[in-house]
Order: C-alpha cells, then sequence, then structure tokens
C-alpha cells in the first residue's frame, strides 16, 4: 500500500544518507590506512614522520597555490621530485580571495596544507604567530641552498628574529611597455634608457594630443597600479611609501609631494581615471589605445600572447633627473620588486618531506626549471636568463637592466598591508587628485591624508 | 463571436511580443558566454564594443583544451552527487518542517519559527569558515558528506514549504482524520503530495544553488578528483589575468546538465499539474 | 489560568516537534552556533588568527554607528535600502506578468520557460562580465548603441540604480519558477465561472489570480527583501575597487566583507552583520504583523 511505499522511499533515502557520510567523493587521503595511500604509492627514502589526523597521511604532500597559470609547471617540476622522494605531491589551486581566508582559517584549527606561497602582505603575520616551520636547522644541513644566492630583500622578508621561514621562489622587476606602432603612427620618439619621467611626460603629451580624434592617449595608470605604477616614481624622487622598518612612511614629505607632483602631470596628459577604472590598463593597452604603460614581469606572457605583441616592446623604467645634471644617479632610478617564498606549516606531519620539496623548488636547478617556464623571474639570482629567453622574439632585458643600473626597492609592505593599500586607492586616498588630475593642489593634500591613513594603519596592527 | 477571437488573437501576439523582448534581455549574457568561449582571450579582454563576434575564427579548440585539461566525468559526477543529496535533504526536511509550521500547533511554534527567519537575515559568508572547521575536525574534507554540508537543512525551503501547506484548504485534514489518519499518515498520503509544485521549486533551487556554490566547494576539496564544476571554474581565475574564453567554455560546458534536470522536471511536475486543471 | 492540552493537542504538539527537530537541530549546529560566535566576537577587538582577542564592549559599534565609521556604515545601508526598493518590487511586478503569460496554454511556453530560467545558471562571472560590458561608459555597449556618454556604474548618483537593474534582471526567473508554482495551485474552475460571467482577463487577474496568489507574493516579497538587503555578489564584482562610485553604491554586506576578509578586522565586521541583522528583524517584524491584513486565506 502506498503507505508502506513510502516508508521504503524514506528507508532507502536514510540508508542513502549514512551511505553517503561514509563515502568518499574521491581519495580520502588515506588517513584510516596507516602506511600506504590508497594509491599504493612507495615508501621511498622520504622520511615518515608522525602520520595521522594531518591533511597528508601515508606518502602525499598537500601543496596550495593560487596561480592557475603556474600549476601545470609546479606539477611537472613536483613530479620529477616525486621520482626521488616517492611521495606524492597534490598541489591545489585556490583563489586569491580564498587562499588567505583559507590558509588563516587552516591556522586556526582547521587544516594547513605543508607546503604554500607566502606573500609579503602577510609573512611578517604568519611568522610572528609561529605558525611558519622554521627552515634553519635543515638550510645549514643542505648544501644545495644557501641564502646568500637569493635576492638579500625576499631573504629578509622572510626572516623573522633571526630566523628563516620561507626560501625565495621568485622575484619581478618593472619595466617600460610600450607601443611602436603608435609611436611611429604619431611621429614621437620611442623610448630610450636614457629616458627621464619628463621625457616620459613629452611623449605622452604628444600622443594624447595627436591621437585625440583616435581616441588614443600616451600613458595609462589606475590608482590601482601602485607596485608597477606610482610607487616607483615616488621612491626616484627619495621619498617612501612604506619606511626600512616597516613602522612609517614619508609620502607626505616634500619628497613625496615632488613625486606625486610628478604623477600628477604624467596623469594630465594619460587617460582619464574614468575610462581606466571601467576598462583596465592593460585592456586598453592590447586593444590599441594606450601608448606606454608601466608593468611587472609577471605580466610577460599576457602581452606576448597578444594579437599585436610584435608592436610591443618592453624599455627599461625610466628615473627621475632630481638633482638636474642630466644624468641618472645613485637613487633616481628604482623599481619596485616582490617576491613569494615557499613556505611549509610549522604543524606539518612530514617536515622533512615538506623541506625536501621546498629545497627542490627553490635549489638552482629547480629555479632554473622554473625560469625555463616563463613564469617568473628566480628569486636565485642569476637564474632568470632561461626566463628572459623564454620568449622567443621579445627583447625582454629591460627587467634585468633594471637591476644592474638602477636600484631595487621591496615592495612596501607591514604588518596588515592590505588595509592602508585599498584605502590609499579609495575615496580619502589617492582617488580625488586621480580624477581631477589638472589641480596641484588636491595631489598634495592627498599626500598629507596618505601620511595619515598609513600611520594610523600601523598604529592598529 | 468574431471581436472575442479578434481580442484573443490581439492579446496573444501582445503577450507573445512581451515575452519575446523578455527572452532577448534574459539570453543577452549565456550567449555571451557561447561567444565569448569561441574568441581568443585577447579578443575577450577587448574593450572594443562591437567585438560580439569573434574576430579571428571560432576558436572550437576552447572545448578541446578545456575538456582534455579538466576530468569533466568526475567533475559532473561529484556535482551531481552533491546536487542529488543536498535536494533530497532539503526536500525531505523542509517537507517536514514546514508541514509542522503550517498546519500543527505545538508550544514554542512562533519562537522556533522566527529563528528559522532569523538564519536568512544573516550573511552567508559567516557560517563558511565555522562550518569549514567543523567538516575538517569531522575528518570529512574531500568527501560528499562535506561537500552537502551546508545544505543538510534549509531555512528557506522550510518557509517555502510552510507556505505551500498553509495554502491548501483546512477541510482536508478534517476529512483524514475521521477516516482514522494519524497525523502522520496524513501527512505522508495527503498533504505532502498535494505540494508537488512547492517540493519541484525547491528542487530546482537547491540544485541551481548548490551547482553554483563554489566558495565552499573549493575550500572543502583540496583534490582535484572531489571538486565541483563550479569551483574548477573559478580555479582559473588568476590573480592578475583570467583565461576568459576557457573559462567561459567550461562554464557553457558545465551548464548543460543543470539544463537537462530543468527540463527533466518542469516536464514531469509542473506541466502535469497545469494540465489536470483543478485537483480538488 | 493555563488550560491543560487534551490529549490530542499533546499528541499534536508529539509530531510537530517531531518534525521539525531535524530542521531545528541543524539550524542550531550550522547555522546558529556561528551567529552566536559572530555575536560574541563583536565585542572583541580581533587578534591575528583569533589569538590575543581583547575585549572591548560596545566599542566597535559605538565606531560604527557614531564614531569613525558612521558615514561609511550608514551610506552602505542606506545604498542597500536604495537597492532593495529597486529590485524586489520591479521583480516581483515582472515575474509575476511573465508567470501569468507562461501559465496560460501557448505554443511555445516550454522554451519561454527555459530561457527565462538561463540566468539563474549563468556563471555568475559571466554574468558580471556581461554586464560590465554593457555598461562601460566608453566602449560599452549601450552608450555606443543609444550614442550617449552615459558612467552608468562611474556616476555616483545612478551607479546603484544600474546595479539594482542587473539585481531584477537575475532574479526574475527565479521569483518566476515560484509564482508559477503557485499559480499552479489555483483552481481552474474559478477561472472557468469567471469567464462565463463576463469577466476580462484583467479583472480576472485582480479578483482571482491576486488574491489566490497573494501568500506566494508574500513569501517572495518577504525573501526578496532579506535577499535584497543582504547583497553583495554583484557589487562585489561588477565594481572595481578603484570605482569613483562606490562609496554610494557598496552594500552593508560589502562593507562588512571588506572589513572582516579583505583586513582580516573580524570584530569590527563582526558588528556590521549585527546591526544588520537587527536592522532586518523589524523589518520582518513589521511584515510578519501585516501578514493577516495582506494575504488571503482559506
Amino acid at each position: 500500500m502506498k503507505n508502506k511505499k513510502r516508508l521504503i522511499a524514506l528507508g532507502l533515502a536514510a540508508t542513502m544518507v549514512a551511505g553517503m557520510v561514509t563515502a568518499c567523493g574521491g581519495d580520502n587521503g588515506g588517513s584510516s590506512n596507516g602506511g600506504g595511500s590508497s594509491e599504493g604509492t612507495e615508501q621511498g627514502s622520504g622520511t615518515e614522520g608522525s602520520d595521522g589526523g594531518s591533511s597528508s597521511g601515508g606518502g602525499e604532500l598537500q601543496v596550495n597555490i593560487w596561480d592557475n597559470y603556474q600549476l601545470d609547471g609546479l606539477q611537472a617540476i613536483a613530479d620529477a621530485w616525486t621520482e626521488e622522494s616517492g611521495i606524492k605531491v597534490n598541489i591545489n589551486v585556490v583563489t586569491w580571495d580564498s587562499y588567505w581566508t583559507l590558509l588563516s582559517s587552516g591556522a586556526q584549527g582547521g587544516e594547513m596544507p605543508d607546503v604554500f606561497w607566502m606573500h609579503s602582505n602577510t609573512a611578517q603575520m604568519y611568522m610572528e604567530n609561529n605558525l611558519l616551520l622554521n627552515l634553519d636547522d635543515y638550510i645549514a644541513k643542505d648544501d644545495k641552498i644557501d641564502m646568500a644566492n637569493y635576492y638579500e630583500g625576499i631573504v629578509n622578508l622572510y626572516n623573522s628574529n633571526g630566523s628563516q621561514y620561507a626560501i625565495p621562489k621568485d622575484h619581478d622587476t618593472i619595466a617600460l611597455l610600450y607601443n611602436e606602432a603608435l609611436f611611429k603612427k604619431y611621429n614621437v620618439d620611442t623610448p630610450t634608457d636614457d629616458w627621464t619621467w619628463e621625457d616620459v611626460y613629452e611623449a605622452a603629451k604628444k600622443i594624447t594630443e595627436a591621437g585625440k580624434a583616435d581616441g588614443v592617449y600616451g600613458y595609462g595608470v589606475n590608482v590601482s597600479n601602485n607596485q608597477d605604477g606610482w610607487y616607483n616614481i615616488l621612491e626616484d624622487y627619495g621619498a617612501q611609501v612604506i619606511t626600512d622598518d616597516h613602522k612609517g612612511t614619508t609620502i607626505g614629505s616634500e619628497e613625496g609631494k615632488a613625486g606625486m607632483e610628478m604623477v600628477r602631470k604624467i596623469l594630465t596628459v594619460s587617460a582619464p581615471q574614468s575610462v581606466v577604472a571601467e576598462s583596465g590598463t592593460d585592456s586598453l593597452f592590447t586593444s590599441n589605445l594606450l601608448g606606454m604603460i608601466t608593468q611587472g614581469s609577471w605580466m610577460v606572457n599576457t602581452y606576448y600572447t597578444a594579437e599585436n605583441s610584435a608592436d610591443y616592446k618592453w624599455a627599461l623604467l625610466p628615473y627621475a633627473d632630481v638633482n638636474g645634471n642630466g644624468q641618472c644617479d645613485e637613487g633616481e632610478r628604482k623599481s619596485a620588486y616582490n617576491g613569494l617564498g615557499w613556505a611549509a606549516s610549522a604543524n606539518c606531519s612530514n617536515p622533512d618531506a615538506a623541506y625536501s620539496l621546498i629545497s627542490y623548488f627553490c635549489s638552482e636547478e629547480g629555479q632554473k626549471k622554473q625560469a625555463e617556464l616563463g613564469v617568473a623571474m628566480a628569486g636565485y639570482v642569476g637564474a632568470s636568463d632561461a626566463f628572459i629567453n623564454a620568449f622567443e622574439g621579445t627583447d625582454l632585458s629591460a627587467f634585468t637592466k633594471i637591476e644592474e643600473e638602477g636600484t631595487l626597492f621591496f615592495r612596501p609592505y607591514t604588518r596588515n598591508t592590505t588595509v592602508w593599500e585599498d584605502a590609499l586607492q579609495q575615496a580619502g586616498g589617492f582617488l580625488e587628485p586621480w580624477q581631477n588630475p589638472e589641480d596641484p593642489e588636491l595631489m598634495s593634500k592627498a599626500c598629507d591624508n596618505a601620511q595619515t591613513i598609513i600611520e594610523n594603519a600601523i598604529a592598529n596592527e | 463571436m468574431e471581436s472575442y477571437e479578434m481580442k484573443q488573437r490581439l492579446t496573444s501576439i501582445l503577450i507573445h511580443a512581451i515575452l519575446i523582448i523578455f527572452s532577448i534581455i534574459m539570453i543577452v549574457p549565456f550567449a555571451w558566454m557561447v561567444l565569448t568561449a569561441l574568441k581568443t582571450n585577447q579578443e575577450a579582454i577587448s574593450v572594443n564594443p562591437f567585438y560580439i563576434f569573434p574576430q579571428s575564427g571560432w576558436h572550437w579548440e576552447n572545448f578541446g583544451t578545456v575538456w582534455k585539461n579538466y576530468n569533466f566525468v568526475i567533475l559532473y559526477k561529484n556535482t551531481l552527487l552533491m546536487i542529488f543529496f543536498r535536494v533530497l535533504c532539503a526536500c525531505l526536511t523542509a517537507t517536514m518542517a514546514g508541514y509542522a509550521f503550517g498546519r500543527l500547533n505545538f508550544p514554542g511554534k512562533k519562537i522556533m519559527f522566527s529563528l528559522v527567519l532569523v538564519q536568512m537575515m544573516v550573511p552567508g559568508q559567516i557560517f563558511i569558515i565555522p562550518q569549514y572547521l567543523m567538516i575538517s575536525k569531522m575528518g570529512m574534507m574531500n568527501t560528499t558528506f562535506g561537500l552537502v554540508f551546508p545544505g543538510l537543512v534549509t531555512a528557506f525551503g522550510t518557509y517555502l514549504l510552510k507556505t505551500g501547506y498553509e495554502g491548501l484548504p483546512k477541510d482536508l485534514e478534517e476529512a483524514a482524520s475521521l477516516d482514522g489518519c494519524n497525523i502522520g499518515q496524513r501527512f505522508l498520503k495527503i498533504m505532502m503530495p498535494l505540494t508537488r509544485s512547492s517540493m519541484v521549486s525547491l528542487g530546482i533551487f537547491t540544485a541551481v544553488f548548490a551547482f553554483k556554490d563554489l566558495m565552499w566547494p573549493m575550500i572543502v576539496c583540496t583534490k582535484a578528483e572531489t571538486t565541483t564544476l563550479s569551483a574548477a571554474l573559478a580555479k582559473m581565475q588568476g590573480q592578475f589575468t583570467s583565461d576568459y574564453p576557457a573559462m567561459m567554455a567550461a562554464a557553457v560546458l558545465a551548464v548543460v546538465p543543470m539544463l537537462v534536470i530543468y527540463v527533466i522536471f518542469q516536464k514531469q511536475f509542473v506541466e502535469g499539474i497545469a494540465t489536470s486543471g483543478g485537483k480538488l | 489560568m493555563k488550560q491543560k492540552m487534551t490529549l490530542a493537542e499533546k499528541r499534536e504538539a508529539v509530531w510537530g516537534w517531531a518534525f521539525i527537530i531535524p530542521t531545528m537541530l541543524g539550524l542550531l549546529i550550522l547555522n546558529f552556533y556561528p551567529i552566536f560566535d559572530t555575536i560574541y566576537q563583536s565585542f572583541f577587538k580581533t587578534g591575528d588568527f583569533g589569538l590575543g582577542n581583547v575585549f572591548i564592549g560596545l566599542k566597535n559599534y559605538q565606531d560604527m554607528l557614531f564614531g569613525s565609521g558612521k558615514a561609511e556604515l550608514w551610506q552602505s545601508l542606506w545604498n542597500t535600502i536604495k537597492y532593495a526598493i529597486i529590485e524586489v518590487p520591479f521583480s516581483v511586478v515582472i515575474s509575476i506578468t511573465l508567470a501569468v503569460f507562461l501559465n496560460r496554454k501557448m505554443k511555445g511556453r516550454s522554451v519561454y520557460r527555459t530561457i527565462f530560467f538561463l540566468p539563474m545558471v549563468c556563471a555568475p562571472a559571466a554574468v558580471a562580465m556581461v554586464w560590465k560590458w554593457l555598461y562601460n561608459q566608453q566602449f560599452g555597449l549601450l552608450n555606443n548603441v543609444f550614442h550617449t556618454n552615459i558612467a552608468w556604474i562611474s556616476n555616483p548618483n545612478i551607479a546603484w540604480a544600474c546595479i539594482a537593474i542587473i539585481g531584477v534582471w537575475s532574479i526574475i526567473g527565479y521569483n518566476m519558477v515560484l509564482f508559477l508554482g503557485g499559480l499552479q495551485e489555483i483552481p481552474g474552475d474559478y477561472y472557468e465561472a469567471a469567464r462565463i460571467d463576463g469577466a476580462s482577463g484583467i479583472r480576472q487577474f485582480f479578483s482571482i489570480t491576486m488574491p489566490l496568489l497573494s501568500p506566494t507574493t508574500f513569501f517572495i516579497v518577504q525573501t526578496r527583501i532579506i535577499g535584497a538587503l543582504t547583497i553583495f555578489d554583484l557589487m562585489f564584482m561588477v565594481m572595481d575597487k578603484t570605482n569613483q562610485a562606490l562609496n554610494k553604491t557598496q552594500s552593508i554586506v560589502y562593507v562588512f566583507y571588506q572589513y572582516s576578509f579583505t583586513n582580516g578586522n573580524k570584530g569590527v565586521g563582526a558588528a556590521i552583520v549585527v546591526i544588520l541583522l537587527v536592522f532586518i528583524m523589524i523589518l520582518t517584524v513589521i511584515l510578519q504583523k501585516l501578514e493577516k491584513k495582506l494575504v488571503y486565506h482559506n
């Protein structure tokens, strides 16, 4: 009868629920089967630490990254490591926004991945709270890794109280990207290594005026283009977004205001903020509506694969002739640089294996492999040539030249960088002068505001 | 009468016209998805307003690349499993609770129902981390149970079904109890079947929202073999650039099972009730 | 004097509780525990990773309601209300109309229904991309087709309305499914009788359809008000952080997200959630009290 049928149906449903609880949606990581995982990988020479209840039971390491583009390349390198160590590597991509949410909740009682990327925005917080594995002993015993081989700024970033918590994975620098075809069309000389920001201003002005009818602008920059944009100009003039001790700023100083005044000048001959905010400098550039933009080495691939990539050229980042002597002196040409680090969780179940993987990624060999894939320039000094050569037909020497002819400064960071970084990009920060570049007063006032915003944010950390 | 028929026809034409206009408005993003899937990435991000159609040929290979790079069979399986169990749980729990709130009297009913409403009044983001911590402690990461967890019960569904039950005629239950049914039998044999259209709606919504949910699957599934379609899609959004044609190709491939489910449900239940006219 | 329950009433109470236990238990564990945790957190200044939280009482509330955050909070609350004022009425009216049309026997009905359902299954990323493209001031389709130069989503005065239009558009299919369900439950005989009596289609609509549909309508209005007031995704995906209209468009949940997730300031974020919750609760109480008057019960 109908009643019975319903009961049977309900009973079936109940068993299904029970089944669902015990069923695997896939590999359960073998945490319930002690030694071997369900894939039957050999234990190999990798030492096994304590085994239960972590994200990697058996022979597997969990790695988290946020960039899908790097997945294939890194998995290839990791697989090579797996052949030596016998431990499987599972690389999981989590989008940028969720990456940090997941990592911090993992730290608060969930599962942290074994190995993951660290970033300057949050590195200090993680280190000070003892969430990262201390790598000192491992590095001392490891003859493949010597911290002196890496970019000092990055090494220092991931060093806290004298101990090293992450090894540099890559680094990036900034260069000037210009559209040769547009320069030719409007009869303007193309950038050279001796260009100052004044020269940029002049060229942009010519292109913007000549290109009005076509909707072409000589330059384009957004408030959010900080590392690849206005930070560099500001620092050329002698100010610092964040001082070396990471506890203050000189953005509101005379030098700071002079730097931002230069930015303002360039803005007057650039694409208006309203255009750039909605469309983005990259889209505008690849739609051949911008003469020049500044960009970082991480964007090389995007422009390389663009339709008109033959017209796109990378030039050395210009300098600011502050002392007016017509040549580039020490400190007048600066580029921001940043570097991610490979870190391990302090509580990971197999720290030896985790370190071994990190060491592999960061060894000279691993770094060269990474560079060959054309993803990023190496954190290992000198291993970036492969990157430069990875893109046939494009001259990327501007990215390494800046290191010789200019000074690198590390991307400004504090304990909780995003708070002030976002505030600077919005109303009350630099948004107003960006929208009204004609008014120098607005920019000057914004510098003062910025000074306060940053100081308040640091005080609250 | 002629004028009546003419009036009918005019009304019909007018209605069709309105429907067609709205259809175009509704279909634009889907058309956009399909067209973007056929472009190159540069065309996709180009700011030219009339780049509606792919400029350099129709790049069907985007679909091929996506299909090869992502194991769609596993993704479909994981997604469908999650949807199936979420719909099952939602319908079961919501119909029971909805009936109780809608037709029965018990002490504390008002308070309990207000609690149900309160659940809907807070932004869903506050649930994610506590639920994640629970799943992690239970060791249920990368399982179907983990995926279904947030959808085990549904406040929205409870409210929806309560409304459905309230709309049924009062005399039904009196008649049933005169026949000797207890409350449980009344519920199973008479009341529940009558809320079919509400259940179907709930099923459809649960399925759609489960399908679109990307933050939760991304957090709970750390392995490629266990993740769902939407989470896999979301990963194609890089920190600085996104591969739009690939994303859209994957999105189009992902929509197909949803539409199939919808069409099946539609035909079987909703249409069935409509043509049966009055049901009393 | 408390009346004792009869045996029948007791039995009903047992059944009632038995039926709601699974749902209430689930809500308790899945949702109320986080809600209480959030309320609790709102009284603290959050330390890193939940360690070292400092109890500061009502300070978060003071700051957001009357102090340094008040401009942001009240403006975003107002933005959210404006959004709801457009989304709810427009989407309800349009979807009722469409549902009524699609309830008749007509050619292509299934096709229409499927088409209207499509926005619901579109990837949110796709939806954001399309509308951003439509609304782009320089290169968007709208401005190019109508030869206007309107800053749809950059003009602080109208950006909120444009976002609300996206909201209306995306929720029509959803409302329509619910209305169709409700319409299906209206017996056809009523319409037959009315037609025989010579009532026009429109008359039938207002005298039969609207009253009998009122429970469904009330449900949709109630849930959409709550849904509109907790909107977040639209602003997050369509508006860039550097958009000058952001201040006059961001919803209150957007502000919450910035504080809690982007900046890690969970204490303030929690306070914002509680403020919103109280606001919605007040509205809901008012609406529930009006239910008896607005909804037609058999």
